[in-house]
C-alpha cells in the first residue's frame, strides 16, 4: 500500500501544477473585484486635488442604503422585475418547449429560429427595441395604429411603470430561448416509457403532464429559476440603451442604480454598498443553483 | 382472466415489414412466450397486443371483443417493461398505487391493496424509499406490484429480465412462474432466451423475422422443431446440422460424410435432399462408432459438453459428470438414430420419417 500512497501523493501534486494557473487567474478576475469592492464598501472614497482620498466611513455605506429613498424604490422595482420576469420567461419558456417537444416541433429548423433572440449582442437587442418602441416611427406604434387598436402613438419609454414594462417586455424576448431549450433538455431526457406505463395505469394526457412531465423537468426548472432571477437582478444594458433610468427615476434597477453612484456621481463607497447587496442577493440564488446541480443519491445495489 | 386472439397481424415501419401476417391465439390463463433474436418482431407484437402502437392491418381480440380501437388502459392489460419504467420521483408504495389514484380511488382502498400486494412480493419494508434506492430485483417487483394491483386480464412482459444478473434472474423466473400459478392470469412474455421460454411457458410462439416460425408447447418445439431455425434456436447446446444420403445396402442408413447411422425399417424415404439435426443427448462417446478427434471439452456442472471433429464439420456430446478428455485424443463416436431430426434441404422444414 506503501507504494500507492506515494503514487497517489506524486498525482496530487502534478495535478496541483496543472490547475494553479486557471486558480491564479480566478484570483485575479474574480476574487480581487469581490474583495476590492466590499473594502470599497466601508471606505469614503473623494477626489482630492490629482489623486483619489480614502477614509474609513464604518458603516455609514451601507446605512445610507436605509435612508435614501432611490436605494428603496430601485429594490423594490428590481424585486417586481425579477418576479414578472421569472414567471413570465419560465411559462412562456414551457410553452415553446412543450411545442419543440411536440412531434410537430421536433424540426431542427424551430430550435435554429429560436435561438436568434438570445444569440443577438445585449446591446444590439437593446438598440433593435429602441427602434422598435421608438414613439414617431416605431413599428409598434405603427402596427398598434395599422389594427386600429390605438389612435394616438404611445410614449412607449415615456411613462414610469410603461417604461419599465417596456423594458421587461424586450427583456422576456431575448431570455425565453435559453431557458425553453434547457426545459427541452429536461422534456427530452424524460424516459418515453414512462408516459408508456403511465398510460398503461390509466392516465389521460393532463394526467401525464401532471405526474410524469413536471416531476421529471422539476431540477430544470429550479435551475431555470434561479438563473433566470441572477440575470434579472443584474440588468443593466437594457436600461443603459433604452431609458438611461428615465422618466424620472423609474427604471433604475438595483446594478444601474450601483453603476450610476459609482462612475457618475463617483459616490464610489455607496455604489460598492449596493453592489454588494447585489452580490448576497445572487450569492444566495448561485447556493441554491449549485444545491440543484448537485448529483443524486447513489443507486443502491446488490439483490 | 381472458383469452387473446390476434388475427392477421401486420406491421410496417416505412418500408420495413416487423411484424408479417401473424395468427396467434392465446386461451384463458395461458402463459405464452414470444420468442426469437432481436428484430424479428416480438416486441413490436407485444406493443400492439398493448395498445402502445398501432397494427398496419389485422385484428386483436380481447375476450373475443375487438380491442383495436381501445387505448392501453381500457383493454384491460398491464405490462411489465424491460427497464421497469418505474416512476422515479414515487415511492414504491406510490408507485404501486398509482392507477388507484388515478381512478380516485378510496384512500383506505388503495392502502389496503397496495399493502396486500407489496406483502406478496416482499416489497413490505421498502414502501416509502423511491426506485432508485432499490436493488435491481427489488425495482423488478415493484414494476410486477404495479401490474398485480390493477388485476388486468392480461400480463405482458417485455424481456423483464434482460437487466438482472443471472443468479436474481433465475430466482425472478421461479417467481414469475409461482406468480402466474397463483394469479392464474393469461400472460405473455417476450423474450429471447429459450431457456427462459422453455421454463416459463405453456406454449411457444418462435418468431423469425416478423413471421411464426412455430407456436407450440416447450416439448413440441424442443424435439419436434418446425424448422431448422426453431432447431438450432432452442436448445443448449446448439443443434449440430449435417448434409447427408441415403443409402439401402445391408439395410438402410443415412450415410454421413464416411459414417453410415442405420435406420429403422418403418422409415419412409423422402424424394428431396435432407439434412440432418443431430443434439448432444444422442451423441454417444466410447467405444462403438467413428473416430474422432476432440476439439474442445466444456464442463457446465452435471454435464461436460465434448465437441469432436467429425465427418468434416463438428458434433457435441452430452457426458455425464465431468469428464477427464482432453483435447486432440482420438474416441469413437455414435450417434443414436432415435434422436435425428430431418430437414427438407431447400425449404428448410422438418419432415417426420421415423
Amino acid at each position: 500500500m506503501q507504494t500507492t500512497n506515494e503514487y497517489n501523493r506524486k498525482r496530487y501534486r502534478l495535478g496541483l501544477w496543472f490547475v494553479a494557473p486557471a486558480v491564479f487567474v480566478l484570483l485575479i478576475v474574480l476574487a480581487y473585484p469581490i474583495f476590492a469592492s466590499l473594502v470599497l464598501s466601508f471606505l469614503r472614497v473623494r477626489f482630492a486635488g490629482q489623486g483619489l482620498s480614502f477614509e474609513f466611513n464604518g458603516l455609514n455605506n451601507y446605512a445610507d442604503l436605509f435612508r435614501k429613498d432611490l436605494f428603496r424604490e430601485a429594490l423594490f422595482r428590481s424585486v417586481y422585475y425579477t418576479v414578472i420576469e421569472v414567471v413570465s420567461v419560465i411559462l412562456l419558456a414551457l410553452l415553446v418547449a412543450l411545442m419543440l417537444n411536440h412531434p410537430l416541433g421536433r424540426s431542427a429548423f424551430y430550435r435554429v429560429v429560436l435561438l436568434v433572440p438570445w444569440a443577438l449582442a445585449p446591446v444590439a437587442n437593446a438598440v433593435l427595441w429602441k427602434w422598435i418602441y421608438n414613439a414617431n416611427y416605431g413599428i409598434l406604434n405603427q402596427a398598434l395604429r395599422g389594427l386600429g387598436a390605438i389612435e394616438e402613438n404611445i410614449i412607449w419609454l415615456g411613462k414610469p411603470w410603461l417604461a419599465l414594462n417596456m423594458i421587461l417586455v424586450a427583456d422576456i424576448w431575448k431570455a425565453v430561448p435559453f431557458i425553453a431549450l434547457l426545459i427541452l433538455a429536461g422534456l427530452q431526457n424524460i424516459p418515453s416509457y414512462l408516459y408508456k406505463a403511465a398510460r398503461l395505469d390509466g392516465a389521460n394526457a393532463w394526467q401525464q403532464f401532471v405526474h410524469i412531465t413536471l416531476p421529471g423537468i422539476k431540477t430544470t426548472f429550479v435551475i431555470s429559476i434561479v438563473l433566470q432571477s441572477i440575470w434579472a437582478l443584474k440588468v443593466f444594458d437594457l436600461i443603459y440603451v433604452l431609458t438611461k433610468g428615465s422618466p424620472a427615476d423609474s427604471t433604475v434597477l438595483l446594478n444601474y442604480l450601483s453603476w450610476r453612484e459609482t462612475f457618475s456621481n463617483l459616490d464610489i463607497g455607496y455604489g460598492a454598498a449596493i453592489a454588494n447587496v447585489l452580490f448576497a442577493l445572487m450569492l444566495m440564488l448561485a447556493l441554491v443553483y449549485i444545491r440543484a446541480l448537485r448529483p443524486r443519491q447513489t443507486q443502491a445495489q446488490g439483490g | 382472466m381472458a383469452t387473446l386472439e390476434l388475427i392477421n397481424i401486420n406491421k410496417k415501419f416505412g418500408e420495413f415489414t416487423a411484424v408479417n401476417d401473424i395468427n396467434l391465439r392465446v386461451e384463458e390463463g395461458e402463459f405464452v412466450t414470444l420468442l426469437g433474436p432481436s428484430g424479428c418482431g416480438k416486441s413490436t407484437l407485444l406493443n400492439m397486443t398493448a395498445g402502445l402502437e398501432d397494427v398496419t392491418s389485422g385484428e386483436i381480440h380481447i375476450n373475443g371483443k375487438k380491442v383495436n380501437h381501445l387505448g392501453p388502459f381500457e383493454r384491460d392489460v398491464a405490462m411489465v417493461f424491460q427497464n421497469y419504467a418505474l416512476y422515479p420521483h414515487m415511492t414504491v408504495e406510490e408507485n404501486i398505487g398509482f392507477s388507484l389514484r388515478l381512478r380516485k380511488r378510496p384512500k383506505n382502498e388503495i392502502q389496503d391493496k397496495v399493502r396486500k400486494v407489496a406483502e406478496m412480493l416482499e416489497l413490505d419494508k421498502f414502501m416509502h424509499r423511491l426506485p432508485r434506492e432499490l436493488s435491481g430485483g427489488q425495482q423488478q417487483r415493484v414494476a410486477i406490484g404495479r401490474a398485480v394491483i390493477r388485476e388486468p386480464s392480461i400480463f405482458l412482459f417485455d424481456e423483464p429480465f434482460s437487466n438482472l444478473d443471472a443468479a436474481l434472474r433465475l430466482k425472478t423466473r421461479g417467481e414469475i412462474k409461482e406468480l402466474h400459478q397463483r394469479l392464474g392470469v393469461t400472460s405473455i412474455f417476450v423474450t429471447h432466451d429459450q431457456e427462459e421460454a422453455l421454463s416459463l411457458s405453456d406454449r411457444i410462439a418462435v418468431l423469425r423475422l416478423g413471421q411464426l416460425e412455430q407456436f407450440g408447447t416447450p416439448e413440441d418445439v424442443y424435439s419436434k422443431p418446425a424448422s431448422k431455425y426453431v432447431a438450432r434456436f432452442i436448445g443448449t447446446p446448439q443443434m449440430d446440422i449435417f448434409a447427408g444420403s441415403f443409402v439401402n445396402s445391408d439395410g438402410l442408413h443415412f450415410q454421413i460424410g464416411e459414417a453410415d447411422i442405420p435406420l429403422p425399417v418403418s422409415f419412409k424415404i423422402p424424394d428431396t435432399a435432407v439434412d440432418v439435426g443431430i443434439r448432444a443427448e444422442f451423441v454417444t462417446l466410447g467405444s462403438k462408432g467413428f473416430d474422432a478427434a476432440i476439439r474442445l471439452v466444456q464442463p457446465v456442472g452435471p454435464f461436460t459438453y465434448v465437441t469432436v471433429d467429425w465427418q468434416g464439420g463438428s458434433v457435441t456430446a452430452r457426458v455425464n459428470g465431468v469428464s477427464h478428455m482432453k483435447p486432440k485424443e482420438i474416441i469413437k463416436v455414435e450417434i443414436d438414430p432415435e434422436g435425428l431430426l430431418f430437414f427438407d434441404r431447400i425449404t428448410e422444414k422438418r419432415m417426420d420419417l421415423l
